[in-house]
């Protein structure tokens, strides 16, 4: 029970912060620039011997993908540092622990909301892609199928990088520099993909590996996503639980 | 002058803003490096410049991605104290000049921005050393092409500035710096780039190596032109800017 109202006090904190806007509005503007980029250049990307096969919800997909990989990781930092930046700017983080309630119930709070943002988003940007399909006339029936898989998917490889941004916005007490580490981490993220090895074990980088097809290992996002997830956020709860707040 | 120059610098002692844009490029030229070291037989296999593939290397996603971001980051920390509980209006009742106020935090941005150049280049060198390249250090391309894409970032200094000053809100300016990132690489290879100001880092940084961001220095007459004519803009909101 304690911990539900801690969440419903985290929702009440954002409800007139950029959190919701930021989260609704990320899928739209990804999901639009894909609509104009097929709606000029379908044909062409068609016809692409390295397209060759591939139905028009695949190619929207792969298309999509080169700009989510990077938008949905960068949005989700931002995110969790909102979370946080308004408790270190208010000073509210002391306030909230000197009351009798669970440390480790308030930062599962906090991770929590950034979860549930963060697969809202993911879920407005498989909506987005159907409509993005059906709006361009796809001669295809629609991949259902195609587009859960990418978005569940992207909710369990999301895991790993919420665990991790959570851990180290609280951690900081400059959000900034947990902003930058997330943004750093993201821009080298194709970077640490071109390693599956290293992929596995860098949270940045799992979402690369989240879209359906053959030629990626979606192994990484379910089994490293999920397990570095757990893995992160129960050092953030114990880190947490230790944290002195004075 | 010189006081709110200084009190400005000590503003930002503890944001951490000086680690940030000098670790950011070490980074990602290291990130560069690392790939360059991993396929070098493919980056250099038909006797391509090995200097140029480590410059390619650490730029490709240094000045798509991280230069724009680290722009809004770096603008958005200049005017973190203020927008905090609205203390402009604490600041700007106290008797000092607007106009510098305004010109001497844009100018900050702009330096912190210069040293974050400063050490990509140097890191650049640095790495070619490491890696034990022999070939001679093209210090032209290497000095030029960052400096040229520091040019042409003007524009996005300016735009986030103007952003940061007039919203109280962190994550607005923060916000307009990632979501006008993504589509450069795709307007880049567009006929309406030169309409969009993220894509000429990349044509600045990548012309030379990269057929496809060739476009001249057109970019180089627009780019100070876009500075100055949004700098102005936020300049007159400044000014007119109620204390309340």
């Amino acid at each position: 029970m304690e911990f539900y109202r801690l969440l419903r006090g985290e929702f009440l904190k954002q409800k007139k912060s950029l959190t919701w806007p930021i989260s609704l509005f990320a899928p739209i503007l990804a999901g639009g620039l894909s609509f104009i980029n097929l709606l000029i250049r379908y044909d062409y990307l068609m016809g692409l011997e390295a397209n060759q096969g591939l139905s028009s919800w695949n190619l929207l997909l792969f298309q999509h993908h080169f700009m989510w990989f990077i938008f949905l990781p960068l949005v989700v930092t931002v995110i969790a540092w909102m979370v946080h930046y308004i408790e270190f700017k208010s000073g509210g983080l002391k306030n909230t622990l000197a009351l009798p309630v669970s440390k480790k119930k308030v930062y599962l709070a906090k991770w929590a909301l950034v979860f549930i943002l963060s697969s809202i988003m993911i879920i407005i940007n498989g909506f987005v892609l159907l409509l993005v399909g059906i709006a361009l006339r796809f001669p295809e029936a629609v991949d259902f199928i195609l587009i859960l898989k990418y978005s569940l998917y992207q909710i369990i490889g999301i895991l790993s990088l919420i665990s991790l941004q959570t851990l180290i916005s609280a951690g900081i007490n400059n959000t900034n520099i947990a902003l930058a580490m997330g943004f750093v981490g993201v821009a080298s993220s194709l970077f640490f993909a071109q390693s599956e090895k290293l992929a596995k074990l860098i949270p940045y980088a799992h979402i690369i590996f989240t879209l359906p097809d053959p030629t990626i290992n979606n192994h990484i996002p379910i089994q490293y996503g999920l397990s570095l997830g757990m893995a992160f956020l129960l050092i953030g709860l114990i880190y947490f639980n230790r944290k002195e707040i004075c | 002058m010189r006081n709110i120059f200084g009190i400005e610098i000590l503003k930002l002692k503890n944001s951490k803003a000086l680690w940030i844009v000098t670790l950011a490029p070490i980074f990602m030229v290291v990130q560069g490096a690392l790939n360059l070291m991993r396929y070098y037989d493919l980056f250099t296999g038909q006797g391509q410049n090995v200097w140029e593939q480590l410059y390619s290397q650490s730029m490709i996603f240094y000045v798509s991605i991280l230069l724009p971001i680290l722009i809004s980051i770096v603008m958005t920390l200049i005017a973190r104290i203020e927008n905090t509980n609205n203390n402009w209006k604490h600041y700007l009742s106290l008797p000092i000049d607007r106009e510098k106020v305004y010109g001497i935090k844009f100018i900050i941005g702009c330096m912190l921005i210069f040293i974050n150049i400063l050490v990509l280049i140097s890191s650049i060198i640095i790495a070619g050393k490491i890696l034990g390249i022999e070939e001679s250090i093209p210090y032209m391309d290497l000095l030029t092409k960052p400096m040229a894409t520091y040019i042409a970032a003007f524009p996005i200094m300016a735009i986030l500035y103007v952003s940061s000053i007039g919203f109280a809100h962190m994550a607005i300016p923060l916000g307009i710096g990632i979501g006008l990132t993504l589509p450069a690489m795709i307007v880049a290879n567009s006929k309406f780039w030169i309409f969009y100001p993220w894509t000429y880092p990349i044509m600045a940084a990548l012309g030379g190596d990269m057929e496809i961001f060739n476009k001249g220095n057109i970019i180089y007459i627009v780019s100070p032109m876009l500075l100055i004519l949004v700098f102005s803009f936020g300049y007159n909101r400044f000014l007119k800017r109620d204390i309340i």
